[in-house]
């Protein structure tokens, strides 16, 4: 007899597992975690267990430099030399030494704010600009400092320029015969007022020696054989052109006088030396009649 | 009461957060099918407790974005036999439905068709505390109804005022404002099987959905199927179902009756397949296809194969004529719409203004039956399709679907419920903070 084969009904429902996953499929929230969050993880996944192995990293970070040293090296931006202008040669040698580079370098590798601030702390430097020029030329143009007084402080001879900056050493007085000295502490702010005494001194500039600063207030003026002219706190170049004037007049400097004092500012009193004051005191008793 | 009242009060909580969210399904639990709907809200509508019917023309507010149905299992006479099948059902059609909608749904509005219905008319009164209606005095006279002892294990799932009675008169459908010294209303209580919610609640529950409210499908095609003015002047709805066959009647848009017949279209079926041996499958198709219920001469000339599958050639080869097939069904669709006559008779039908009766559900498409529910029924019979909603496909525009679609209006513009009022305060009990925040509100 002939098999009959029942057809079998298919109930078409879900199993409760598959019902609760489409569920889950239809919340927004779980379907973009697993659209977008499951394909970024696993790219992540890959992406580091590959870079975790050290050879890789050793390679990336070689690779790395290479390409930036082939971008660097490039003669495009190579510099070949440094030209340094406007200075002497014995600053020159310490500007190089403060800019430290050595040569061929890539202007990547340059720091030209460093270098300029290292080449102003240098005293004799008054103001420089570092520029890269054409054809990798480093140029240094320095602005030098003039000196215009020797000061003779505690850190020994000092030159100062006009505005009172300091612009280099002396090891001897004798370097720089055509420059006058000054001596005292807090000379570097009245630098401008020290040279205009020098200047006003000119009628006598072959017997000056130097001035001195006293007690950061005034100034002495040292003439040879001793003499000091004692200048006042204010007005001083006034002061010293009243002198000047009674030098004219009666030719007191090239007397027997130690000291001029003009602090009061009105009226100078001057002192002898002790033998003028003797052979002063001997006219006096001359003239008085009293002969010993 | 008050147990009920919190039940149905949760429901409603769910189902206005469902709202809110503007997604909710309808689950329309069939004895021969299952259909599943998801809505769309607008998220403008908002569902406040309004007294009166909802208007029928304002269902724009929603659209049917999923569809689906399947073959029922576990269901017979519109209860749930089997748990495990009728899960099964639910989470295909859920399923289905909700891969069309490309959406999840959390929240479920179900419909019975069986479980026994029954229907109270209730009424209550009160005297108005200080001469105009408020919301406060239409929640105490909703709690002052007489319930009537509807006996252990029967749940109520509606509790609609139908009609509101402020002094003499009559015939108030929103009394709230208006002056007066004593409110009376009329209510409608349908009341059910409480095993048979409980067994929808669980299956439900196991599908990973929130029961968000239980209408019954007697009320809910007749929302569907009738039109508005046959609502307002009286009408009946037949909704002659797979396993059951729901009556409900109307009156001023509310339904005032409703009872199910344990008959249907399957009775029908197993008719066919006992009377004419054969296969309830192929007496389900022969059915569909050459069903009728008025014989004329032709019938007798047009044979019907019969197929079979038992290897025996004479019993296999049966023609039947269309005649038999009729004489076979015709006596059961009497004896369904003698049913139904006689819960039309209960329910005081004759006394409406105007008896019209529409015929819905899938076994109304039988052809003829039309005229065979008039010489039963009445002379004014029509069949009734439900109301095209929006976004419906086509193939679930029938008149098998008038329940589900009854229900998604139901569940759109649900109609004032007792528990949609605020209860009297002295009736809750037990909110010592409400009470004194009420006192610092009179008195401050």
């Amino acid at each position: 007899m002939q098999q009959v084969d029942m057809p079998t009904r298919h109930d078409p429902a879900p199993s409760r597992v598959k019902y609760k996953l489409h569920r889950l499929w239809l919340t927004p929230f779980y379907r973009a975690l697993i659209r977008t969050g499951l394909p970024v993880v696993c790219v992540l996944i890959v992406v580091l267990t590959y870079l975790r192995d050290p050879a890789v990293q050793q390679k990336i970070v070689t690779s790395f430099h290479n390409a930036r040293m082939t971008i660097e090296q490039r003669p495009e931006f190579m510099v070949q030399q440094m030209r340094i202008q406007g200075v002497s040669a014995d600053v020159d040698k310490m500007v190089r030494d403060s800019l430290a580079v050595k040569l061929p370098i890539s202007t990547f590798h340059l720091d030209l704010e460093t270098m300029k601030t290292n080449v102003e702390k240098i005293e004799a430097v008054e103001a420089v600009s570092i520029l890269i020029g054409a054809k990798g030329i480093l140029e240094v143009g320095v602005v030098m400092r003039a000196p215009a007084l020797i000061w003779r402080s505690q850190e020994g001879l000092v030159l100062l320029d006009a505005q009172g900056h300091k612009s280099g050493r002396l090891t001897s007085r004798l370097d720089r015969t055509d420059l006058p000295l000054i001596t005292g502490a807090g000379v570097q702010e009245h630098t401008g007022q020290a040279l205009a005494i020098f200047k006003k001194l000119s009628p006598v500039a072959g017997r000056v020696r130097g001035l001195k600063r006293m007690g950061e207030r005034r100034w002495d003026v040292f003439l040879d054989r001793d003499q000091v002219l004692k200048l006042p706190e204010d007005q001083p170049i006034a002061a010293l052109g009243r002198i000047l004037a009674l030098h004219r007049a009666q030719d007191i400097l090239n007397r027997d006088i130690t000291v001029v004092d003009i602090r009061d500012g009105r009226k100078p009193i001057l002192r002898l030396s002790d033998p003028a004051l003797d052979g002063l005191k001997k006219l006096r008793l001359i003239a008085s009649g009293e002969d010993n | 009461m008050s147990y009920l009242y919190e039940t149905q009060r949760a429901m409603r909580q769910k189902r206005q957060s469902a709202l809110q969210r503007g997604l909710v399904a309808v689950l329309d639990v069939g004895t021969s099918k299952m259909a599943c709907m998801v809505l769309q809200f607008d998220a403008r509508t908002v569902n406040e407790p309004r007294l009166g019917n909802a208007a029928l023309a304002s269902h724009g507010a929603f659209r049917v974005i999923g569809v689906a149905t399947t073959r029922s299992r576990g269901v017979r006479f519109g209860e749930i036999t089997a748990m495990d099948e009728t899960e099964r059902a639910i989470r295909t059609v859920v399923q289905g439905a909700q891969k069309m909608a490309n959406v999840r749904v959390d929240h479920v509005i179900a419909c019975l068709a069986g479980a026994d219905p029954r229907s109270y008319g209730v009424a209550g009164e009160v005297e108005l505390e200080n001469g105009n209606v408020t919301d406060q005095d239409i929640g105490r006279v909703l709690a002052g109804c007489d319930i009537p002892d509807y006996g252990v294990g029967r749940e109520t799932v509606h509790a609609m005022p139908v009609n509101f009675t402020l002094d003499h008169r009559s015939g108030l459908t929103d009394p709230r404002g208006q002056i007066g010294n004593r409110l009376s209303v009329d209510m409608h209580l349908l009341t059910i099987d409480t095993q048979a919610i409980e067994n929808l609640l669980k299956c439900v529950k196991r599908c990973d959905l929130e029961l968000a409210g239980v209408a019954s499908a007697a009320y809910t095609s007749g929302v569907s199927a009738l039109v508005e003015d046959e609502q307002e002047l009286g009408a009946a709805c037949v909704d002659i179902g797979g396993g059951t066959t729901s009556v409900s009647v109307f009156l001023k848009k509310h339904m005032i009756y409703g009872d199910s017949v344990r008959m249907g279209g399957d009775s029908v079926t197993s008719d066919i397949s006992k009377g004419l041996q054969m296969t309830h499958a192929a007496a389900e198709r022969i059915k569909t296809l050459h069903g009728g219920v008025i014989a004329t001469s032709i019938d007798d000339r047009e044979m019907i194969e019969v197929g079979g599958e038992t290897g025996d050639y004479d019993h296999d080869r049966r023609r039947i004529s269309r005649a038999e097939l009729i004489g076979v069904m015709r006596p059961r669709l009497e004896e369904i719409l003698e049913g139904a006559r006689m819960f039309l008779d209960a329910s005081g039908f004759d006394h409406l203004p105007s008896q019209r009766i529409v015929l819905t559900g899938g076994t109304s498409q039988i052809p003829g039956l039309e005229s065979l529910a008039s010489k039963i029924l009445g002379q004014n019979v029509r069949l009734g399709r439900p109301i095209r909603v929006q976004g419906l496909p086509q193939a679930a525009t029938g008149p098998a679907f008038a329940s589900a679609i009854g229900l998604a209006m139901y569940a759109a513009h649900p109609q004032d419920e007792c528990w949609d009022f605020d209860l009297p305060i002295e009736r809750i009990g037990g909110r010592p903070l409400k009470k004194a925040m009420r006192w610092f509100k009179d008195n401050w």
